[in-house]
């Protein structure tokens, strides 16, 4: 006989016996099913929060750092400021680039409009996408990747306030939002954007990815950039060369600040911080739920440890009876198996309704996507897995007991 | 069948050692009914746990169907109890939460046959002690004697060389008590060699040899299969 | 008799320590768990104004784009455009009313000895301070012409006091926020109503604005909002006056309604508003103005946030798993012990003794647990706060949540120890000797 049949010959009377004593193993069971819903559950959680951290959001984020430049002195030469402590950056041995955005991916905080591909769009006809006011050096700097056409020529950036029309801006495209205006391929370049004032914006470049500046955005990839820089709520971005980020932080926060006294340098931060930032309440969430699954991992499987080892106690005489029937020691350790896999084994089927029950609860009460039904059978493995385990110990000391417990009294 | 030279055996606790048995030597052949006698803590029990393969021994040698069984590893004498050996018990061990036919079932699962030939055995082994219909039913809603006859369906189920039995009737009244001797005696009749413990001397009587332990140690043979050829002589 | 149930359970729980370590463990860790997702979830559902909430309207018209609503199901968006405020605020239905804004100043002090700071300020009518009870160490808020004109004035909080006046009475002192004089009036209390429920864009735990200066100032001084502005149609702005006439929204509005009656004639009045401004051709919309007490508004805003309700439940599923572990080992504790629960029988003890005896041992376990719970809770807001950094002010443990904490580890665990008690004691005293 092969282990499996004997496995299949033992389940049926150990079905029946559990039958009928049963308040333990359905303890058990139950234990198991709740188990197996938080379990299925929270890893689904974790694996669309681990998902969403895992977007590439476009940027060199190792390399790249950011400041918000804050003018406050009255009639102060802002535009000549900027283009002075720019100029003054990359200068700076070290630095691959710096730039001056009014957002950028990751940042949470930033602006969207809404555009058409053609003039005088409906209002379906016009899709929003956020928006990036920049200047000719923020493609290299945050090393966004072009894929067609070309970058901002110097020529064509303008410093603007923040209540003016753009002037003379022309734009650059992610490819998604790129294939959006312009399916099915997405060949914007040389095509016109139209804003909600009817102004026409010639692109001329499309990159491969840049995420909007809001993690929870629907249309993560659909962002534009336009070739005029605000000059308030203004933030400088610098690409330090592989290695040179710590360095250079605390060397461009003094030389900022004791170049020009009219304006503040705010909120250095590199956006390796940035990301851990804005994903923070993501990673906390599957810290926090991996931390609920190793606990209620370690219960249940303590649980079914303790309740086999009553059982062993229990039992005794049984066990002795068992061997001097002629129970080998494998066959003993194999009683205490089977019977954990049938108690679990219950407990996954309730558990897979359960895990569905709680998954449609959430679904319904929170924003939350319905669980896929992978995670169940290897939930159920799992549980399996834990079982035997748990189990194992005491099932082990079972087969030890001296087969003349049978005939002396315990 | 069961050939014992010089056994001894020591228990060893903290405390004390106790010579349960010592240079303890006894014979039994095949087709044999023997009762083991003798006062509590004599060694009765430790003999038939030897015997049974239960227990291991410290000295001497055991032979068992011819067989020197001293060093066998511990499944193979797991297997020679399925095989050879059933166990009837003081206290009947039936597995309270398994039903009659179950219950008898639990050897023949260990031996491997297949399920008609052990529904086979079951229903035959039922059928011998009379409780045929009650296979569905759990210990707990028999009696004490039905238990007990249970418990001997089990040992028989396997077919058996050779049955022990530790005081089969300790727990019953009189008269179940000689109901099951009788059942013994049935099976002794068809070949099964059966050696029996037990303190009722009046059971003992009824067998082919009485033996009696003192001290772990064979004191005393009482051989009654001549008395009783006489007087089954006599009657005719 | 309980002294002597003490003594029996404690003797019972030293017998099997790895057991009785297995179920205070578990019931600790159950507590421990609920315990720290409940404070965080009671925290930020807490009433920030418990005093005012059913009295403080937020006041929400529905300006928004004719082809989709600001939010779902219909909402009305959360903040109001300049030009609409003005017209509100000349309402004197409310027994108070603000408009106001986010907003930020570099600040220098009059010595200059420190190096100038950004510091977050709020832009908001004087009512403020008296309809959210904001406490004053020194003088008070401004009269209402700051409102309207231009005067540069400016309450300090008692952060920003310390740190520009070393704490001294400041009132009537100058300082210069973005290079330019502003005379302080007052100086606040620490105030952090958590959740920040009058302003909830920037975070509903964001830490509370350093200053406040006059709505009065937003014109002359053309203050930017620091917080989000929002727009649904494409509007010409070159100006900072185009913005301020635009449709654009960027301020709160919150209005002080005593009761029943003035809440209907306010709400009339700002249907009205609007009708009227419908003839001018603006709010496209159906008529959907509201006015939400706190309570409300942190529920339309999900101020708790999804993270927190989702963990919350699981949590008490995991509860539930501790608890259905702690019965199985009790009942096995008390099963296995049958044979001394049948020695008891005999000897004459009641069921409702055999009953007593087994619940004292368990609630000692729960409290046990309990106080294992607690302890685990504290690590675990621990952890919390190391997590979410944002939300330090909201982790910690209060009196009343240790109250909880305990009451919630007894209550389980007896209810867990119920079933087991009760089949220990259901035991037939004779059957159990028997098959000693
Ligand atoms: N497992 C054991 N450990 C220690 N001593 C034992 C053990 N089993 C039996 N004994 C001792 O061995 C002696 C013989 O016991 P046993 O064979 O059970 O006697 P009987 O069955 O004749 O009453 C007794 O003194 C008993 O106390
Ligand atoms: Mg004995």
């Amino acid at each position: 006989m092969n282990l499996f049949q004997k496995l299949a010959l033992d389940a049926g009377p150990i079905l029946r016996a559990l039958t009928r004593s049963r308040a333990g193993a359905v303890l058990i069971a139950l234990q198991c099913a709740i188990t197996l819903a938080i379990i299925t559950n929270a890893i689904f959680i974790i694996q669309d929060r681990l998902k969403k951290m895992a977007r590439p959001s476009g940027v060199d984020v190792e390399n790249v750092f950011s400041m918000s430049v804050i003018p406050f002195a009255p009639n102060f030469d802002t535009k000549g400021s900027i283009e002075a402590d720019l100029r003054a950056l990359r200068a700076l041995p070290g630095v691959v680039d710096a730039a001056v955005v009014n957002s950028f991916p990751l940042l949470q905080s930033g602006g969207s409009s809404m555009y058409a591909a053609k003039p005088g769009a409906k209002g379906e006809e016009y899709v929003g996408a956020a928006r990036y006011e920049v200047d000719a050096h923020t493609l290299n700097t945050l090393g966004l990747k072009l894929i067609a056409g070309r970058d901002f020529r110097e020529d064509e950036i303008r410093g603007r306030e923040i209540n003016s029309q753009y002037e003379n801006p022309v734009a650059i495209l992610t490819k998604a939002y790129a294939e959006k205006m312009f399916p099915p391929d997405g060949n914007a370049v040389g095509k016109t954007l139209y804003d909600g004032n009817q102004v026409a914006i010639p692109i001329v470049g499309v990159v491969e990815r840049a995420q909007a500046p809001w993690i929870s955005w629907g249309e993560l990839e659909y962002s534009a950039f336009f070739s005029n820089y605000r000059l308030s709520f203004a933030r400088y971005i610098v690409r330090a060369a592989p290695g040179e980020r710590d360095r250079l932080m605390p060397q461009v926060e003094k030389l900022l600040s004791e170049s020009n006294s009219g304006r503040l340098i705010e909120s250095m931060k590199s956006q390796t911080d940035i990301e851990a930032r804005t994903y923070g309440e993501y990673r906390a969430m599957a810290i926090i739920l991996v931390s609920v699954i190793v606990l209620i991992v370690i219960i249940t499987g303590l649980g079914i440890v303790g309740l086999a080892s009553f059982n062993v106690n229990a039992r005794k005489k049984q066990i002795g009876t068992r061997r001097a029937l002629g129970a080998q020691k494998g066959d003993i350790v194999r009683y205490f198996l089977v019977e954990s896999w049938l108690i679990t084994t219950a407990g996954a089927v309730i558990g897979a309704g359960l895990s569905f029950g709680l998954s449609y609860w959430m679904v319904n009460t929170f924003d939350l996507p319905p669980l896929d039904w992978h995670y169940i059978p290897v939930g159920v493995c799992f549980l399996w897995v834990l079982g035997l385990v748990a189990v194992l110990v005491p099932a082990r000391r079972a087969s030890q007991l001296a087969p003349a417990l049978a005939t002396r009294s315990v | 069948m069961l050939q014992m030279t010089h056994i001894s055996k020591v228990f060893r606790t903290d405390l004390v050692q106790t010579h349960a048995l010592r240079d303890f030597s006894l014979n039994v052949k095949e087709g044999e009914f023997v009762a083991v006698t003798g006062p509590s803590g004599s060694g009765k029990t430790t003999f038939l746990n030897i015997a049974g393969l239960l227990e291991t021994f410290d000295t001497g040698t055991y032979l068992l169907d011819g067989k020197d069984v001293s060093h066998l590893s511990d499944d193979s004498r797991s297997r020679l109890r399925n095989e050879k050996i059933g166990f009837i018990f003081q206290g009947f061990n039936l597995i309270p939460d398994l039903s009659v036919f179950d219950n008898v079932d639990v050897p023949l699962r260990y031996r491997g046959f297949d399920g008609k030939e052990r529904r086979r055995r079951i229903e035959g082994a039922l059928e011998q002690v009379g409780l045929a219909s009650r296979a569905k039913h759990l210990p707990s809603q028999l009696s004490g004697g039905q238990q007990q006859r249970v418990a001997i369906a089990r040992a028989l189920a396997g077919t058996p060389r050779i049955l022990f039995a530790d005081e089969p009737t300790g727990n019953l009244d009189s008269l179940m008590a000689r109901q099951v001797l009788e059942m013994l005696e049935e099976i002794n009749s068809s070949g099964t060699t059966i050696v029996m413990v037990t303190h009722d001397p009046e059971l003992a009587r009824r067998a082919h040899r009485n033996i009696h332990v003192m001290d772990g140690q064979v004191s005393d043979f009482t051989d009654f299969s001549q008395a009783s050829a006489a007087r089954d002589a006599l009657a005719a | 008799m309980l002294a002597h149930n003490l003594f029996l359970a404690w003797k019972s729980l030293r017998k099997n320590p790895v057991l009785s370590l297995l179920m205070i463990g578990a019931i600790g860790m159950g507590i421990g768990v609920c315990m720290t997702t409940l404070t965080v979830y009671t925290l930020m559902s807490n009433n920030p104004i418990p005093q005012k909430s059913d009295v403080l309207y937020a006041v929400q018209l529905d300006s928004w784009d004719p082809n989709e609503a600001w939010g779902e199901p219909n909402l009305p968006p959360s903040q109001l455009n300049w030009r609409d405020t003005q017209a509100l605020l000349k309402s004197d239905i409310p027994k108070r009313q603000v408009a106001m804004f986010r907003s930020g100043f570099a600040v220098q002090e009059p010595s200059n000895k420190l190096p100038a700071f950004i510091a977050e300020a709020r832009v908001t009518t004087r009512d403020f301070f008296e309809m959210f009870d904001v406490p004053f160490i020194y003088g008070g808020g401004w009269d209402a012409p700051a409102d309207r004109d231009q005067q540069q004035l400016v309450v300090l909080t008692k952060k920003t006091n310390d740190k520009v006046f070393g704490g001294t009475d400041s009132v009537g002192k100058t300082l210069k926020l973005d290079d330019r004089e502003f005379r302080v009036v007052g100086v606040t209390e620490d105030w952090k109503p958590t959740p920040k429920f009058y302003d909830l864009n920037n975070g509903s735990f964001a830490k509370p604005e350093e200053l406040y200066v006059p709505f009065g100032l937003i014109e002359p001084l053309q203050l930017k909002s620091f917080g989000n502005t929002n727009g649904w149609k494409p509007e010409q702005i070159n100006s900072f006056q185009d913005f301020l006439n635009a449709e654009e929204i960027w301020l709160q509005y919150w209005a002080e309604l005593p009761d029943t009656k003035t809440r209907e004639a306010y709400q009339a009045f700002i249907d009205q508003y609007v009708r009227e401004q419908k003839k001018l051709g603006r709010y496209p919309r159906p008529l959907n103005n509201r006015l939400t007490n706190v309570v409300d508004w942190m529920k339309v805003n999900e101020v708790v946030t999804e993270d927190a309700k989702v963990l919350l439940g699981l949590s008490f599923l995991f509860l539930a798993v501790c608890l259905l572990n702690i019965v199985g080992l009790l009942l096995s504790k008390f099963l296995g012990k049958s044979g001394e629960t049948a020695l008891r029988r005999a000897l004459g003890a009641t069921r409702l003794q055999i009953m007593q005896k087994n619940l004292v041992e368990v609630g000692l376990i729960g409290l046990l647990g309990g106080v294992l719970g607690l302890l685990l809770a504290l690590a675990g807001l621990q952890g919390v706060k190391q997590l979410y950094r944002n939300y330090e002010k909201l982790v910690q443990l209060n009196g009343e949540l240790l109250l909880v904490a305990l009451g919630i580890a007894l209550v389980s665990s007896l209810i867990a120890g119920l079933y087991p008690a009760w089949r220990a004691a259901r035991l037939a005293p004779a059957g159990l000797l028997k098959t000693q």
